[in-house]
């Protein structure tokens, strides 16, 4: 996998995963302001990371969820998942 | 369920103070609430598994060999 899209696509887990877990510390901390900060942070550097990977990889998601380049559908042409290196 | 407790006070950080101002009932199971302190940098917790340095538990394989 061409380095510049590994590094993108290990930083949009590491994130994700940093939201989950503050997703599950605040079901039972609903009123923590400094974690809620810390996760609506993580939520905006997560969409911003994952728009940034869209624009030059295409999409992560299928049905309607990032817009394809225009010379071709780009859905199938991705790795399969026993492609993946890692 | 959600119980406030003063950060300040470290025999508190351990018990709940409406735990602690009561006494234990004996066969129920009382979890800690936890605080928000630090949490280690994005990658760090992917690799260990936890956002939280006070949830690191790793397991060592040598605490849980057969008995010979």
């Amino acid at each position: 996998m061409d380095q510049q899209k590994h590094e993108l696509i290990n930083t949009i887990r590491e994130i994700e995963f940093a939201a989950i877990e503050l997703q599950l510390y605040l079901d039972t901390h609903p009123c923590d302001q400094r974690a809620i900060i810390d996760y609506n942070g993580y939520v905006q550097q997560l969409e911003l990371t994952k728009r940034s990977y869209e624009a030059k990889f295409g999409s992560l998601l299928n049905f309607g969820n990032a817009p394809s380049q225009l010379y071709a559908w780009q859905w199938a042409d991705d790795l399969w998942p026993w492609d993946m290196e890692k | 369920m959600y119980v406030d407790v003063d950060s300040t006070n470290h025999h508190e950080m351990c018990v709940p103070s409406s735990i602690a101002s009561c006494t234990y009932e004996y066969a129920k199971a009382y979890i800690p609430s936890q605080q928000y302190a630090t949490t280690y940098d994005v990658k760090q917790a992917l690799e260990k598994g936890t956002l939280f340095p006070e949830l690191y538990k790793p397991y060592h394989e040598e605490f849980c060999e057969p008995r010979r």
